[in-house]
């Protein structure tokens, strides 16, 4: 068919759209971000495709090797364990409780957190100093140290683990909004924009927040890898989630005597781990680097 | 007709060092200067002699400690950006930085008129086509971003935000220091055209000599936050009373020998 296009027309992409633009020629990016976008598939409708209930045991196949090996069967792909549960449909409820637990965490974190950081760094004086203070001292403390102080109050348990893990989050992204906010108050533009008679609401929306998407980005990314190593760091250490929930590093601790006997049982919900917050880390920094580029 | 006078115009603040000791530091004092409409005045002085200070008093970025600022007799000097913005506008000294590069150029170019006057949609493109026309851009630019101008458009853009309200005054911040010489000059007769067609008095902070001798009628020599000689740009330039102004010159004349 003939080519009609005489022009080609160019269009304008907006910022964004340039650094998805951008983003997309990141291959490796790329596939980590289908990987995410995979295990939060796992997360959301895990509990429909798991081979068996999260209560299932097999008697007759404790401790099967994973199918790949001689005496493995591949009903229990991943193999089973010592009570024999099947460790695979563990691995898929535990997407829900290790990688959807920190998701909810750090999206409620973000909103909250960059609120506070956005009215401490939007006011002046006292206020902001007041909360710049206050959030310098909780920041000192690692944020496992201070979801363990917030756990050893409140007891062990999952919703507990999530509710410290959220607190233990909250300064950063407030800290940061709130840098980034002050930061960007001072610039040329804002200026202009203020004394084009712009309200603060305005100033926000159009001067501000557009140019900070990229601390947003970045943020969030190690707040969900600190959320995922502080879930998994927790229920390992037993102040998490308790068994029979299959949370990765609670399954981590729970067959750690079985290192020997069994190695299964403890690398692959390890693995998980691992390539998990790897892939929210390439994604994230694939990101942060493409929006960085679509600036100029 | 005279259309801002100035009058013993202000503005000291205090530093902190520390707990206890404070430093009370002076950024000009006792300014009073006068601007008839369609003329234009160069403030000229050192760098840290309170020139830019005074551009960001005079358009409100900062707020003066004393004194007034007339425009034609309303003092504004304690009124609010809505109030100010439409008699007196700035430009800044860097357009890469005044210009926020998410937003594209018709939005940044309409952002004050949403602000701060009643018209509909199609009269607010209407005068931002006009607007782009009149610094010799073309409608289609609105849809641009920033970042794809290069630096004589960004300060066009600039300039052409500043136009848009149909200010009284124009305050321009050493707008021509960060540009190349040929766009340099393109921007000055640009200026020059406007200044013309719009009766629109402008004040220039600026630093080189000959080009504030091309444009300005009236000059202001700044030092240590003091005016130490006004008066035409013709008569003090061809003859300086004050030490500061032979130096001034001296230097920049130097430079041009060699």
């Amino acid at each position: 068919m003939a080519n009609h296009d005489v022009f080609r027309e160019e269009t304008i992409r907006s910022p964004l759209a340039h650094s998805w633009y951008i983003y997309q020629q990141n291959t490796i990016g790329m596939i980590a971000l289908w990987a995410l976008i995979f295990i939060g598939v796992l997360a959301l409708i895990g509990p429909w495709i798991a081979p068996y209930p999260l209560d299932h045991q097999d008697v007759g196949a404790l401790l099967n090797p994973p199918s790949w090996f001689e005496q493995g069967e591949v009903h229990f792909f991943f193999g089973t364990d010592d009570l024999g549960r099947d460790l695979l449909s563990q691995l898929i409820y535990g997407a829900q409780l290790t990688f959807g637990g920190a998701f909810i965490t750090v999206i409620l974190a973000m909103l909250i957190g960059s609120a506070i950081g956005i009215i401490g760094g939007m006011s002046r004086g006292m206020q902001a100093s007041i909360l710049h203070h206050f959030l310098d001292t909780l920041l000192s403390i690692p944020s496992l140290l201070l979801a363990i102080i917030i756990i050893s109050v409140l007891g062990p348990g999952y919703f507990n683990t999530l509710l410290a893990v959220f607190l233990a989050l909250l300064p950063l992204f407030t800290r940061a909004v709130y840098r980034a906010v002050h930061d960007e108050l001072n610039k040329e533009y804002i200026i202009a924009l203020r004394l084009d008679g712009a309200t603060p609401l305005r100033i926000l929306r159009y001067g501000i927040l557009p140019n900070i998407v990229e601390t947003f980005v970045s943020q969030t990314t190690r707040a969900m890898t600190s959320a995922i190593l502080d879930i998994t760091a927790l229920g390992f250490l037993g102040l998490g989630a308790q068994r029979p929930l299959p949370e990765w590093g609670t399954m981590l601790s729970d067959t750690m005597e079985l290192v020997f006997l069994a190695p299964w049982t403890v690398t692959l919900p390890g693995l998980t781990i691992l390539a998990t917050i790897l892939i929210i880390n390439i994604v994230g920094e694939g990101l942060r680097q493409a929006i960085i580029k679509g600036m100029d | 007709m005279i259309v801002l006078s100035v009058n013993k115009l202000s503005k000291s603040y205090v530093q902190h060092h520390g707990l206890f000791s404070r430093k009370h530091i002076t950024a000009f004092s006792s300014v009073s200067f006068e601007l008839e409409q369609g003329k234009t005045l160069a403030i000229i002085g050192e760098s840290g002699s309170g020139k830019s200070s005074l551009a960001k008093a005079l358009t409100g970025v900062i707020a003066p400690s004393s004194g007034s600022i007339c425009i034609d007799g309303v003092n504004i000097a304690n009124k609010d950006h809505q109030q100010r913005c439409r008699q007196i506008r700035m430009i800044f000294q860097d357009p890469s930085t005044s210009l926020n590069p998410r937003s594209q150029v018709g939005r940044i170019l309409r952002s004050p008129l949403l602000l701060n006057t009643e018209l509909s949609e199609q009269e607010m493109d209407e005068r931002v086509s006009d607007a782009l026309r009149l610094v010799g851009l073309l409608p289609e630019h609105a849809q641009f971003y920033p970042r794809m101008l290069s630096g004589g458009q960004k300060q066009r853009v600039a300039l052409a935000r500043a136009l848009i309200l149909k200010p009284k005054i124009i305050v321009a911040d050493e707008v021509l220091a960060t540009l190349d010489v040929s766009v340099r000059s393109q921007i000055i007769n640009l200026i020059l055209d406007v200044q013309r067609q719009q009766k629109i008095s402008f004040i220039m902070v600026a630093h080189n000599l000959g080009i504030v001798r091309h444009i300005s009628d009236n000059i202001i020599v700044m030092h240590e936050g003091q005016i130490v000689e006004a008066g035409e740009t013709a008569a003090v330039l061809d003859d300086p009373q004050h030490t500061i102004t032979q130096r001034l010159l001296m230097n920049q004349q130097v430079k041009f020998r060699k």
